[in-house]
């Protein structure tokens, strides 16, 4: 359990780390690095950045903020059954949007952003470790 | 405990624990439909606004507005550059249309501090001089004919001041603007330059100067 909590913590962390880098690019504070592995700079500077007019990387800075928040109070036993619905609900969140930006990098844009694909990947760990943590939470009552 | 009740037990709870994780899943896809349905239809229609970024040629009343995404570094964009300077006289001066720089610096980073110089000599009201400037002496893309040293070096050459505008492009504060450009220009459609919005119509790629004067007698005189 605390392993579990562990590895999402730190998912959570480096999500953290990459949307802060993606914002502050899109943003304009400097260009991104992109290693020559995709077109960065289409995706980010893209219409499918913002949502709603907030950029995409800020609303996945809030999420991995979140993240951490229910996954530190599951470890510290406090209000865990909530914590850990909460946390499954806003990784599934994370998820479907993810899926969808994936999708709109590959067929709409044909650009991919390595470090988007990256996110996409740490979420995707975050929410399957989620359903780990509601199935031991609940036959732990049993 | 005894070994029914436990069992009995057990299976509830990894039932409860399905309907959580199916649930879930449904709803979060349901709320990130909803949002991406409220991005693609509503939000362009709330924030679509007159543009009040990118430089303006001509008179604000003019009835035809011609914008142009353009990228300093692009040879075609060169061509349209003249094209408009070719209108300017019959149609611009005289106040039948103007016309809206909008950057699109995709080419290379040359192309992002040209487009960062031309606002800085925009800040000194010569921003179309030295736009015009940037066209006639492009010299192949991405070689450093736009380096940051020819840059400023451009700038003394039509007369602007160069103490300000050095700085200026030192302290890269245009370099949002240029970003924002080109997130626009994307939202809206566009993939190579030139591109035009002829009062809202889009069109890519060269127009010739009867090409051009068709679209702008084409617009309703106020």
């Amino acid at each position: 359990m605390a392993a579990r909590l562990a590895i999402i913590m730190i998912a959570a962390a480096i999500g953290l780390m990459i949307s802060l880098y993606l914002l502050s690019v899109h943003w304009g504070w400097w260009q991104i690095v992109c290693l020559d592995l995709g077109d960065c700079e289409v995706v980010n500077m893209s219409s499918y950045a913002e949502l709603l007019g907030i950029p995409v990387a800020l609303l996945g800075a809030f999420t991995y903020v979140s993240l951490l928040v229910t996954a530190m109070l599951s470890w510290r036993q406090f209000y865990e059954d909530l914590a850990s619905l909460v946390q499954f609900f806003l990784a599934a969140v994370g998820v479907a949007f993810s899926a969808y930006l994936t999708y709109i990098e590959i067929f709409v844009l044909r650009a991919i952003c390595p470090w988007c694909v990256l996110s996409a990947l740490l979420i995707t760990l975050i929410a399957g470790l989620s359903m780990r943590q509601l199935r031991a939470m609940e036959t732990d009552k049993a | 405990m005894p070994k029914a009740a436990s069992r009995q037990q057990r299976s509830r709870a990894r039932r409860n624990y399905t309907l959580w994780i199916i649930g879930g899943s449904i709803m979060a896809v349901v709320v990130v439909g909803a949002l991406i349905f409220l991005n693609t239809n509503l939000w362009p229609r709330l924030s679509r606004s007159i543009p009040t970024t990118g430089r303006v040629w001509g008179q604000a009343h003019a009835p035809a507005t011609i914008e142009v995404f353009s990228d300093f570094q692009c040879p075609v964009c060169a061509r349209a550059d003249a094209v408009l300077h070719r209108l300017a006289p019959q149609y611009i001066d005289t106040g039948k249309a103007k016309v809206i720089y909008r950057h699109f610096a995709f080419i290379g980073p040359e192309s992002n501090w040209a487009a960062q110089a031309a606002e800085c000599a925009g800040e000194q009201q010569r921003f179309w001089d030295y736009a015009q400037y940037l066209f006639t002496h492009q010299g192949g893309e991405n070689v450093g004919a736009f380096a940051v040293n020819n840059l400023k070096r451009f700038a003394g050459q039509i007369g602007l001041e160069t103490t300000a505008f050095n700085a200026c492009l030192d302290s890269n504060r245009h370099a949002a603007i240029v970003q924002q450009d080109k997130q626009e220009g994307r939202g809206r459609g566009v993939e190579a330059t030139p591109t035009f919005f002829i009062n809202g119509q889009r069109i890519v790629g060269l127009l010739s100067p009867d090409q051009l004067a068709t679209f702008i007698e084409r617009q309703p005189s106020p």
